[in-house]
């Protein structure tokens, strides 16, 4: 059971505006909207919270892949879905990408719930795709609505964004697109970028939906405490788990990246402390595929957020 | 509630004294008239104008709320005509542009602009993170801005790609197939990274994929730039397509090897003509200097 805490020790009301985190983004190339939350319980007094463009609205890349995860536990809960059945992922069917199922070679059978923690962990647009397909759409924005996430649309999965790119790039396969958006010399303009077209969201949605779940809201007990170990099991070290070297701190979340777009959104939290929901989404400047530097800022304004939310003046 | 459509309604018809002869002034038709004035009635709570047989007479609030209307609708010709004064003093158009343009394209650009309206193009030399600051706060209506920068919100066209040489100090020694690396064999000078930091992190990155060690160094302008070369202790890369100065010597580099990447960026909400022309203008200019594609 998922220690509560109350709001007795934080005296500070408002959200903190925190303009050198613009300057961290501004440093390596890159546009960014950030908020942070501690998590505390309901009746806890005024939310503490760093905002920061928290209500721009943000192509979310992989993070959809969070309310996918949401909606699915709620369809556990609902008796619609057994997790524990086995289905079979076959090559040419499913969704392809660099990591998990959609990697592989040959046919993979795992139950609902595997493919969750696979989508989760590694970010497998194949398991992803296989989920949003079971569940459907429209549990998926029944979820964010039942949730209370106004600001968040989901259009669609992996798949859906990859058509969108070959249909407005004209070119007739993904590794071309693909060439294309990590090639410098070219904008690629294409709806897949479009916070009003693509699947979008805000930061202030994406820390309500992770409070959500630390705060057994989101669905039964049992499935919030699936989520999180799920979410606790993402292997990704380089963006928000760089900004915090050291052992005492436990960190759950989900990265996106498209393009440009690098996200990640995420719990971290330290012994005997409240939780604290973390929202970063940036777009770079740069279209290269992998840039560390700006893996690293993202590290840096989560831990800056993160130290701004600790802190607080004892009564 | 429109007042200034109400207070337009009122005047005229106290003034002409007759609602068709109002509405005639007004370039209305009555029934519009006659609601208008009922409405401004109706929210000032006052009953301003008798309606008879004869016509339109003036009560007596009507009378006391006249000249506070006449004061209104003054106040409005007013900002028209101010706002019109303003847009006509407008005479150019600024434009940023990165220092790194090269100044006899800049000079085209600028020609090519102004060759689009009878305003005047007036060209700021500023970094990229400065122009697209300057064009969002409307200090500046266009910029040429080296990609990949952050632009917000701002429009940009697609990536104009100019060839770069390396200006190395002339000498006997130098050849013209020598290797990249040979070439590079100093830092190179480049400016401050504040003012283009993605566009700084790029160059670096490149220089090690291909190889070279020597980095880059920071100098304030292009002058100190050249000085460095000239005494040989660092390399420039420059899209300037004329002779280099005495006792430098300007090499090419491959094919899409360490171009400049440049952007020509306005508001979104742009609707000046005059100066979504001059982008334009800006943005075919530019091309004509574009390194040869690939066949």
């Amino acid at each position: 059971m998922q220690p509560k805490h109350s709001s007795r020790r934080w005296t500070r009301t408002g959200p903190l505006r925190m303009p050198e985190l613009l300057a961290r983004f501004a440093q390596v190339g890159v546009r960014g909207r950030v908020h942070g939350r501690v998590i505390l319980d309901e009746d806890a007094g005024p939310e503490i919270s760093v905002d920061c463009g928290s209500d721009e609205r943000v192509v979310m890349a992989s993070v959809y892949k969070l309310p996918v995860l949401v909606a699915f536990c709620r369809a556990v809960d609902s008796g619609a879905l057994d997790p524990s059945e086995s289905v079979t992922l076959c090559p040419q069917d499913r969704t392809p990408g660099a990591t998990g199922i959609a990697a592989m070679t040959d046919n993979v059978t795992a139950t609902w719930r595997d493919l969750a923690r696979s989508m989760i962990a590694v970010s497998d647009n194949a398991a992803g795709d296989a989920l949003l397909d079971r569940i459907g759409l429209d549990q998926v924005r029944r979820t964010t609505d039942a949730l209370g996430l106004t600001a968040t649309s989901i259009e669609g999965g992996t798949r859906d964004v990859y058509k969108l790119l070959i249909d407005d790039t004209g070119l007739g396969d993904l590794a071309s697109v693909l060439e294309l958006l990590n090639n410098n010399d070219y904008i690629l303009s294409s709806r897949a970028f479009d916070p009003l077209l693509a699947s979008s969201t805000t930061p202030r949605d994406m820390t309500a939906l992770l409070a959500s779940i630390w705060t057994d809201a989101a669905a039964s007990p049992g499935q919030c405490a699936f989520m999180r170990t799920v979410l606790g099991q993402q292997i990704w070290p380089h963006r928000i788990s760089s900004g915090f070297g050291y052992s005492s701190v436990h960190i759950a979340g989900k990265t996106g990246t498209l393009g440009p777009l690098r996200h990640e959104v995420a719990v971290v939290q330290h012994r005997h402390e409240p939780p604290i929901a973390v929202a970063v989404f940036t777009e770079a400047a740069r279209a290269d595929p992998s840039q560390p530097r700006v893996d690293a800022a993202i590290g840096a304004v989560a831990a800056d957020i993160v130290a701004a939310l600790r802190s607080s003046p004892e009564p | 509630m429109n007042l200034l459509r109400g207070a337009r309604f009122f005047v005229a018809i106290v003034e002409e004294g007759h609602f068709g002869h109002a509405a005639d002034r007004l370039g209305v038709t009555q029934p519009p008239l006659s609601q208008g004035l009922k409405r401004l009635e109706e929210t000032l709570g006052v009953r301003l104008v008798d309606r008879s047989r004869q016509g339109a007479s003036v009560t007596e609030a009507g009378a006391a709320l006249l000249p506070s209307m006449r004061a209104l609708l003054a106040g409005e010709t007013e900002v028209l005509r101010m706002a019109e004064e303003l847009t006509a003093d407008r005479q150019d158009i600024q434009v940023g542009a990165v220092e790194t343009l090269p100044a006899s394209i800049a000079t085209a650009l600028v020609a090519s602009c102004a060759a689009t309206s009878a305003h005047d193009v007036m060209l700021r030399t500023a970094t990229s993170t400065a122009i697209v600051e300057d064009i969002q706060r409307q200090h500046l209506d266009l910029g040429v801005v080296e990609h990949p920068s952050i632009i917000g919100d701002l429009v940009g066209s697609d990536v104009a790609i100019l060839a770069q040489r390396v200006i190395c100090p002339a000498s006997p020694q130098r050849s013209p197939t020598e290797s990249i690396h040979s070439l590079l064999d100093r830092p190179v000078a480049t400016r401050p990274r504040a003012g283009a930091p993605a566009v700084h992190d790029l160059l670096e990155d490149t220089l090690r994929a291909l190889g070279i060690k020597h980095g880059t160094t920071t100098v304030p302008d292009e002058r100190a730039a050249l000085a460095l070369v000239v005494t040989d202790r660092a390399r420039v890369l420059s899209a300037e397509p004329s002779t280099p100065p005495d006792g430098l010597i300007a090499v090419d580099l491959p094919r899409g090897v360490l171009p400049l990447r440049l952007r020509v960026v306005r508001r979104r909400d742009e609707h000046d003509r005059a100066v979504l022309n001059a982008a334009e203008a800006l943005k075919s200019t530019l091309d004509t200097y574009r390194a040869a594609e690939d066949a």
